[in-house]
């Protein structure tokens, strides 16, 4: 075990150079930092290529928060994790490459499931205004099998 | 939130194929599907989401109001949409296929689905069938290498000779007809690693027997309900007939919630891991014939859990236990001692539990508001142990005023001598009692009572 690793607390450093001391328990939410520390490859600082500081710092708190949060606060941590995945597309997505690539489950799957809420339920139209940027978007005629039962109503 | 909308690139549309699948793994499948519609980026994406939820009951209510040829429509659509779905998925291995229907129709082609689902390895199934027919599923559900969740409701349940479910950890089974009366134990003995069990159930599941005999088993909640309607039309020259039984042996079980007010006998054996429990049992008193020992069953099941260590203990039962030692509690820490929505306190149990009890620290009441018997509080004749030494906290819930409710709580502050907290929920109280409960003499010099209204 690394020096660092004795005093239970990681640096983890952004691709834009900013450093965050976080507890190992924190660190290790993410399966690709545990895999490191695990294999004994960490060093005092890890570097966390490809996230910005930015994005890091979101990542941290969502980690943070669950690891302090128990099973008894399972509500407060639902409404926690709703109002922290409500973000614009922009920051959704870094957010989401930044959990898949440093394998964060609980937070990738929040996130997720909020764009898939933002699917259920809405007309392809309000899909593409809505979420999609309609503009750019290639529009295809064929709806071949949206039209078959998805999108019926009861007339 | 999206401020930039129309002016920003699609983004999300730019994330890999694999985690947009993880996206649309999260929809109903006529939610993922219609995602085809929205750009040839979208378009086969959904037929590698590896995951399935069929679900017709979102619109029960409409279809119920629709005309016969209609349904028909709608049924047919249903089924050609699952078919097409089926026929065009790529996915290797389902992870999920959830199943939700009620009509008669579509209850014939249950059993392709299934098999469908079962031949690409699935591993978390659900079927809720809540039309008011049972359906069969396929034989080759009994020995899927895959299944690790199984979820059935509204089936009838015809044990083939051999089960074997070698990685089911869950099962949950809701309102199931048995084939007979072993049908669920052959079924349990299929399941080695089995670690959670539901079983909800209506009396004339033909269960007469329910015997929960499993090795690996961690968490176990059984709910019984009894069908009055059915129970008064009992056949009244059925004279042999046992009542229902309930028989518990799972040595690594640590979670226990029963809701039974139907079981006569219980038995509770080999349970030694058993920590958390709650009871919510009642006289089976809807039985006119039958004589059935209320102290005796709860004597029963009380012994069968002697390594409790938090306790929800709500019985209806009146009777006295007198005749029955409870066993002492060693590792009961925590009790939450309550009665059922018109029934008070089982005045002498809650004497008897603080008796045996000698490490309690926390103590939870739930009165009964609706319930106006007149009772007399019997305190113990020594001062039990718990109070003496280890219990600290006490929490009175729906207080409403009772002179025995009363005579508990000046009882428990004026015995308990390390106690730190009393809080009284008193919104169900029309008059003020705040003098009355502040003035009883304390035995703990620490102690706060909090008051909350």
């Amino acid at each position: 075990m690394s020096s660092s690793l004795e005093k239970n607390m990681l640096i983890l450093r952004s691709s834009d150079g900013e450093e965050f001391i976080v507890p190992e328990v924190v660190a290790v939410m993410s399966k690709a930092i545990k895999n490191m520390v695990e294999d004994e490859c960490a060093s005092n600082t890890i570097p966390v290529p490809n996230v910005d500081a930015n994005i890091l710092a979101m990542v941290i708190e969502f980690c943070k928060k669950h690891d302090e949060s128990e099973a008894e606060a399972a509500s407060d941590l639902k409404t926690f994790d709703s109002e922290f995945v409500n973000r614009g597309q922009e920051a959704l997505y870094d957010l989401i490459t930044a959990a898949n690539f440093r394998d964060v489950k609980e937070l990738l799957d929040a996130l997720c499931q909020n764009v898939a809420e933002m699917i259920k339920g809405k007309s392809v139209h309000h899909i593409r205004i809505q979420f999609l940027g309609y503009q750019l978007f290639e529009i295809l005629t064929s709806n071949f099998i949206w039209n078959i039962w998805c999108d019926r109503d009861f007339d | 939130m999206d401020s930039d909308i129309g002016k920003s690139e699609d983004k999300i549309s730019k994330l890999p194929d694999a985690l947009l699948c993880h996206i649309l793994s999260f929809l109903p499948t006529k939610y993922s599907v219609g995602t085809s519609a929205l750009s040839t980026r979208w378009q086969y994406l959904w037929t590698s989401v590896p995951n399935f939820d069929f679900d017709e009951s979102v619109n029960f209510h409409e279809y119920a109001l629709l005309s016969k040829r209609r349904q028909k429509e709608v049924d047919l659509s249903f089924e050609d949409f699952v078919n097409r779905v089926l026929l065009l998925s790529d996915a290797p291995c389902f992870q999920k296929f959830h199943l939700n229907i009620g009509s008669l129709r579509l209850l014939a082609l249950v059993d392709t689905w299934i098999s469908a689902a079962i031949k690409r390895n699935v591993q978390d199934l659900e079927l809720t069938n809540m039309y008011d027919i049972n359906v069969r599923l396929p034989i080759k559900l009994f020995t899927s290498k895959t299944l690790v969740v199984l979820t059935l409701s509204g089936v009838f349940l015809d044990i083939p000779v051999s089960v074997l479910l070698p990685s089911l950890k869950s099962l949950k089974l809701d309102s199931v007809e048995f084939g007979d009366e072993d049908s669920l134990q052959e079924f349990l003995i299929g399941c080695p690693i089995l670690e959670n069990l539901f079983i909800e159930r209506w009396v004339v599941d033909k269960q007469g027997v329910l015997n929960v005999s499993v090795p690996m088993l961690k968490r176990l909640m059984i709910i019984c309900y009894r069908d009055d309607f059915l129970d008064q039309m009992d056949d009244p020259n059925e004279s042999d007939d046992q009542g229902c039984k309930l028989m518990i042996d799972a040595p690594q079980l640590e979670d226990l919630y029963l809701a039974d007010y139907v079981s006569e006998v219980f038995l509770l054996r080999n349970l030694p891991s058993l920590s958390k429990v709650s009871f919510f049992v009642g006289s089976t008193r809807l039985r006119r014939r039958s004589f059935t020992d209320d102290g005796l069953r709860m004597h029963k099941l009380l012994n069968g859990i002697p390594n409790v260590k938090f306790l929800d203990a709500n019985f209806t039962c009146q009777t006295d236990v007198n005749d029955y030692m409870l066993p002492t509690f060693h590792n009961l820490t925590q009790l939450k001692f309550g009665a059922d929505f018109d029934t008070s306190w089982n005045l002498k149990l809650l004497a008897d539990f603080l008796r045996c009890s000698p490490y309690l620290e926390v103590l939870i009441l739930t009165g009964s508001r609706f319930s106006d018997t007149a009772k007399c509080w019997n305190p113990p004749q020594e001062v039990p142990s718990c109070l003496l030494l280890c219990l600290k906290k006490i929490q009175i819930k729906e207080f409403s005023g009772k002179d025995y409710e009363l005579d508990v709580i000046e009882y428990l502050l004026s015995n308990a001598k390390v106690l730190k907290n009393m809080t009284i929920n008193c919104q169900y109280t029309n008059d003020c009692f705040c003098g009355e409960l502040a003035a009883f003499p304390r035995g703990s010099k620490t102690c706060q009572l909090n008051l909350l209204h």
